[in-house]
């Protein structure tokens, strides 16, 4: 059952053109904040079902740290090492979604930066429900080379 | 100010209870990683734990209990060996309304089989009251049968003098536990 078909087809379609627009980008889900895929792109040999789940978890501890620390929101989470960035980052609306980024070490930081928050912002627009939705979410996954 | 910290893990299926045993009894405002839980339809609650709860609660002058509670569904397992890392004592909780808790009992007992061997378990059987069957006899057997034994308690996770007495239990195993070394050293 396909609980998101619009969402899940918006997502990929965003997700390509990020990975198109930023060099380095390896993988990128979209993902419910419970760790469900939405949609998805690769072009490594990722377990997306694993990744997907490590990123509710990754943001939700970012958001618990973020009110510990009496911030307001918790709008992104980045990790940096010598092999890459890895940028786990909320998409607005009420569904609450998120999307995670893997970018090896060629990636320009700022461009990747602005890269997700443009494919967030348009996922986003796309929100057409007061209220988060339950049910099965669709999953894709698309190769792509660059 | 405590100078002794007993980790406690909370471990087991969606639906435990191990979020509200947690609140139940912590001293500080629980720190909670919930999100929406878009599965409602397997199953019916709002939120699920998708990282980690953790809360505290101090037991006398130089004790304290550090609660950390495990996200239940198997894709967020990649958690649980991280959690119960260092761990003194686990508490797995069962929800006997579930479909097969004995089944929920046998997995999580042998995915934490690791942390258990380091630590000391105690099982709560949440839910006995409208679910008689399996009997918290059965659940004891279930564990045997893996060579594991250990207090199986009923409990209703709302109430704080319930959660307080599996805490109990897993104090009064790691204190003979810690007995033992020191009489074995």
């Amino acid at each position: 059952m396909n609980t998101f078909p619009q969402l899940s087809e918006t997502s990929r379609s965003q997700l390509a053109a990020m990975a198109q627009s930023v060099n380095g980008i390896v993988a990128a889900i979209v993902a419910t904040s419970d760790g469900r895929e939405i949609a998805s792109l690769t072009s490594g040999d990722f377990s997306i079902g694993k990744l997907t789940a490590i990123a509710s978890t990754i943001h939700a501890l970012g958001k618990a740290v973020s009110a510990e620390a009496r911030f307001a929101e918790c709008d992104n989470v980045i990790v940096e090492s010598p092999s890459g960035k890895i940028i786990f980052m909320e998409i607005p609306g009420s569904r609450e979604l998120l999307l995670m980024v893997i970018a090896g070490k060629g990636s320009a930081f700022g461009s990747l930066l602005l890269a997700c928050r443009t494919c967030c912002q348009t996922i986003g627009a796309t929100d057409p429900s007061p209220q988060p939705r339950a049910g099965n979410a669709s999953t894709q996954t698309t190769e792509y080379t660059k | 100010m405590p100078t002794t910290h007993y980790k406690i893990v909370l471990a087991g299926p969606m639906g435990a209870g191990k979020t509200t045993a947690i609140r139940a009894i912590s001293e500080i405002e629980p720190i909670d990683t919930e999100a929406f839980n878009t599965e409602r339809e397997r199953f019916d609650k709002v939120g699920t734990t998708v990282a980690m709860d953790y809360g505290e609660l101090t037991i006398s002058d130089d004790e304290k209990l550090m609660l950390y509670g495990a996200p239940g569904q198997e894709r967020f397992d990649f958690m649980w060996p991280i959690l119960a890392k260092g761990a003194l004592g686990i508490l797995l909780l069962i929800n006997n309304a579930a479909p097969d808790p004995l089944d929920d009992l046998v997995y999580y007992a042998t995915r934490f089989r690791a942390a258990i061997a380091q630590s000391v378990l105690v099982v709560g059987v949440g839910r006995t009251e409208q679910n008689a069957t399996p009997s918290l006899g059965d659940h004891a057997d279930r564990l045997a049968a893996l060579g594991i034994f250990c207090p199986v308690l009923a409990v209703d996770v709302r109430r704080q003098d319930d959660v307080l007495l599996l805490m109990d239990a897993l104090l009064t195993q790691i204190e003979t536990g810690l007995e033992q070394e020191v009489t074995a050293a």
